[in-house]
């Protein structure tokens, strides 16, 4: 199945050649994150077999169809689920681009069993605020894609920003595993370790941008 | 994380590019379509290309320059740095272990910090001279991208993904040992003897031939034991017979018996070889004295360095040795790596030391001249002086994919960055590496002529070149460069004046400069730019009416050795004789200070009959030997018709002295004088 989906061009291909663009200062290009995160998943998903998973990731050319509306049932197929049975509600991990209001890139959390959104990659501080209106549009979307309703429901959102951190710079050892997001924790801890590592540290030395109490985030691919 | 990202994508590119390839038929109604350019690279393999291993390179240097992570302890470093770099001599250096290199710190170090490493303790005791921190500035090179580490471990699947899912290592192991280990220059690395001129004892210095004819230590042992028979080299050769091959013949040879066999009451006696029996004192206008320029040896940085014209190499050279494979004497004074944090916000407090040129890794940049006249530039990278840590030696020999990453990534580049605002030159400079392989369908070498001004522009383009890829390209920070002249004295013996006697005479230095060109000398000869060294070669030839060998004496040469000031050294024996040969040695560090002599080397001509440079064994290889092969045989038969052919002729003796280019040139003129052996012995006779 994994080979059915990564086969596509539109994943490797567009990674190899965005792979030769890869450099150490500036960000890891989209597509090379989204490539590996559905990677991670789906061999993930492979090793599971008829277990539930904990999460779901959607890739992003599966969002921008499943946003449009699109019914296509190959969706389903891309992401093992089944076509007629229910599916339970778990946390879906989204990959957006420049569909949101922020100019960087944004590491979505939906999830539907607490109403909680989880937003990470804005450079504004760490606060709570009710969903603007593309984050709702994504969330019915997706809530309605998955078969779960969620038209009527409120969805409070928690922002983090990113942190870029300098390879080789002192404070590289200062990042620990211990999850210190405030408000954010109950919404990560039961994530899978193998998807997204949160390695949040909480006031060691300094960041490339000034600020020195802010989280950082890493996403590992497998 | 990145080269985690990097490598996870470029496996994952590599393995559904292959199930695109087997289901692309199948799927092909739902996949996208592949370009023709993603197909070829695809066909061509991911990791062909140069720039994605270049990538990798540069992502692992990344990781290897992270200082403090948790999963690299500092506490560990002081003491690998010193232990890898300070202490025993490796097989690509000589046997003399009494080097005493100077460790210093630039500022006077906290005495706990010393403590915690005996081996800066016994040296700074030796040598508890601070260098001065006027000649420190901060811009002088990057120290602050040191990295604190010293690691040669490999690197664990915590560090870097060194494998790929097929099993097949992803970048070579070279990658993980060829890296910035942290050392730096400071302004005046190449200067490691004292501004201040040298009060020197001329005698002293230019006369090792001098006052200690100890023949009579050199009597053989046992001589008078009545079991013993003493013979000359010519009675010797008589003992045996004139027929090769006879039993008398072995007898005397092989068995080292008289040619007669004995009785049970008047046993043959053991033959010894008194070579002092043959010798003949000659009368001092009997001895001509040749003065020569043998080599030179010239010490700069990037900035500095310039030449009238050259031959840059553009591509990588497949030698076998590092061209500096044994010790020179010279040594540059490197900026050891930080032990701390202090240290490395605090450059002024790390430690420097002076560090054998034969130490560091280095490779040809190009060179000028051919045969006697040939000089070769080399471009030396103290950044990534590091042990083998299999064998200890500390490996200096750049592996081909780091040569490759050096020409194509800086040379190649600042190639044509000089010449960018020049017309013509753009076409017929290679843009890459591949280029000039692909063109030339093999991996010939090729050079290019660079001329003034444009060095001084190269030279920029280089600096430039790596200051701009740090990630890339830090390992080739801090490079220095090396002009190299071996051999020069059939060149600069020619160098003399017309009506200066053809007998014994003394190269003229002007006439040297002409000879050679292609160099700048003021500039080598300006000890501000540079540190240029030396050799003088004095030699003896006999003129006597038959033919003599010249031997020198052990002890009189050790003795002479000790007076000057040097340090053991390593003693060559002439064949097996036990009191004949040539001694090598370097002076002693306060010696050195003193007179800015390094070191000295005298050596029998007749050496020069078989004398073979370049070549690492002699005859044969010893497989050959055991086998008694053909080439074996062959090469004995070779070497019998050059003996016999060098039975007619006469072989001096030769001492080479090494020092800075102030000092040897000062008595260069009048050198013929200084060491005619009638104004050292006082009398006509030569008796070393």
């Amino acid at each position: 199945m994994t080979d059915r989906v990564l086969g596509d061009p539109w994943f490797w291909g567009r990674a190899w050649e965005r792979l030769s663009e890869f450099k150490t200062t500036s960000l890891v290009d989209l597509s090379i994150l989204d490539f590996n995160l559905l990677a991670n998943w789906l061999e993930h998903r492979e090793t599971l077999r008829s277990a539930s998973p904990y999460c779901y990731y959607i890739d992003m050319r599966t969002l921008e169809n499943i946003v449009k509306g699109s019914s296509e049932n190959f969706l389903k197929t891309n992401l093992s689920l089944s076509e007629c049975s229910k599916i339970s509600k778990k946390p879906v991990i989204l990959l957006l681009g420049s569909c949101t209001d922020y100019e960087t890139p944004i590491l979505l959390v939906l999830n539907y069993d607490e109403g909680k959104a989880l937003l990470l990659g804005t450079h504004e501080e760490t606060q709570r605020f009710d969903a603007p209106k593309w984050l709702h549009d994504i969330w019915t979307a997706v809530g309605h894609f998955f078969g779960w309703d969620c038209s009527n429901s409120s969805v409070s959102t928690i922002i983090l920003r990113w942190i870029p951190v300098r390879i080789g710079s002192p404070q590289c050892n200062k990042v620990k595993a211990n999850i210190n997001l405030r408000g954010g924790q109950n919404l990560l801890k039961k994530q899978p370790r193998w998807l997204i590592r949160c390695l949040l540290g909480s006031g060691h030395g300094r960041t490339m941008d000034g600020g020195n109490r802010s989280p950082r985030i890493f996403i590992v691919p497998g | 994380m990145l080269q985690q990202i990097f490598l996870k994508t470029l496996d994952r590119c590599k393995t559904y590019g292959q199930s695109w390839k087997l289901l692309r038929k199948e799927c092909n109604s739902r996949w996208t379509g592949a370009s023709q350019r993603i197909m070829d690279d695809l066909e061509i393999g991911f990791m062909d290309f140069s720039r994605v291993r270049y990538s990798l390179v540069e992502l692992s240097n990344y990781l290897n320059s992270c200082r403090t992570c948790e999963m690299h302890s500092v506490n560990d470093t002081p003491n690998h740095i010193m232990e890898d770099t300070d202490t025993s001599d490796g097989a690509q250096t000589d046997s003399d272990s009494e080097q005493g290199e100077t460790v210093v710190f630039l500022q006077k170090k906290p005495a706990s910090k010393s403590q915690d490493n005996p081996i800066i303790n016994s040296e700074s005791e030796q040598l508890p001279q601070v260098l001065d921190v006027r000649d420190f500035h901060i811009q002088d090179d990057d120290y602050f991208s040191a990295p604190i580490q010293f690691q040669n471990m490999p690197p664990t699947d915590r560090d870097i993904w060194v494998f790929g899912r097929d099993g097949v290592q992803v970048l070579p192991d070279c990658w993980t040992f060829w890296r910035d280990q942290g050392f730096r220059m400071h302004s005046t690395s190449f200067r490691t003897l004292p501004l201040e001129d040298s009060e020197i004892n001329a005698d002293v210095c230019l006369n090792p031939f001098n006052i200690f004819p100890l023949k009579d230590k050199c009597k053989p042992l046992n001589s008078t034991d009545g079991r013993s028979l003493v013979l000359s080299a010519r009675s010797f050769l008589d003992e045996a017979g004139p027929l090769p091959g006879t039993k008398e013949s072995k007898r005397v040879f092989l068995s080292g018996k008289e040619r007669e066999k004995g009785t049970l009451q008047n046993p043959a006696k053991y033959l010894i070889l008194d070579l002092e029996k043959d010798h003949i004192s000659l009368p001092t206008v009997e001895i001509d004295v040749s003065v020569d320029l043998d080599s030179l040896i010239w010490v700069t940085n990037l900035k500095n360095f310039k030449a009238r014209s050259f031959e840059l190499c553009l591509t990588p050279s497949w030698e076998k040795n590092a061209a500096f494979s044994t010790h020179n004497f010279v040594y540059i004074n490197l900026v050891f790596p930080p032990r701390d944090e202090q240290e490395l916000n605090e450059p002024k407090s790390r430690l420097v030391q002076d560090v054998r040129l034969s130490r560091i890794p280095h490779l040809r940049l190009g060179f000028c001249g051919e045969g006697e006249r040939r000089i070769n530039f080399y471009v030396f990278f103290p950044r990534m002086m590091r042990k083998n840590q299999k064998n200890g030696r500390y490996a200096t020999l750049l592996p081909l994919p780091v040569q490759e990453l050096w020409f194509d990534n800086v040379v190649i580049p600042s190639c044509n960055r000089a010449f960018v605002h020049v017309a013509g030159f753009s076409e017929y400079i290679p843009p890459t590496l591949a280029e000039h392989h692909n063109r030339c369908g093999d991996k010939r070498p090729k050079n290019m002529l660079i001329c003034e001004p444009t060095t001084e522009n190269l030279m920029n383009a280089i600096q430039l070149s790596i200051d701009r890829n740090p990630g890339l390209l830090s390992c080739f920070g801090s490079c220095f460069i090396v002009a190299d002249g071996r051999g020069m004295k059939l060149a600069t013996k020619q160098c003399v004046p017309e009506g200066t006697s053809k007998r014994s005479y003394s190269t003229d230095f002007k006439l040297v400069q002409d000879r050679f060109p292609d160099l700048c000398w003021d500039q080598m000869l300006n000890r501000d730019k540079g540190e240029l060294y030396l050799d003088m070669g004095v030699s003896f030839h006999s003129r006597y009416k038959d033919p003599l060998v010249g031997l020198w004496r052990l002890p009189s040469l050790r003795e002479s050795f000790d007076s000057m000031g040097a340090k053991k050294g390593i003693v060559h024996h002439l064949t097996t004789l036990g009191y004949y040969g040539g001694i090598k040695a370097e002076m002693q560090l306060k010696r050195k200070e003193e007179t800015h002599l390094v070191s000295r080397i005298s050596y029998c001509l007749a050496f020069e009959l078989v004398r073979n440079p370049g070549h690492a064994e002699y005859l044969c290889g010893d497989k050959e030997v055991i086998n008694r092969s053909k080439r074996f045989i062959g090469a004995c038969r070779n070497w019998r018709e050059l003996f016999l052919s060098g039975s007619t002729r006469s072989f001096g003796v030769r001492d080479e002295i090494r020092g800075l280019a102030q000092i040897i040139l000062n008595h260069l003129p009048n050198a013929v004088e200084q060491v005619s052996p009638k104004d050292i012995l006082g009398k006509d006779s030569c008796n070393c």
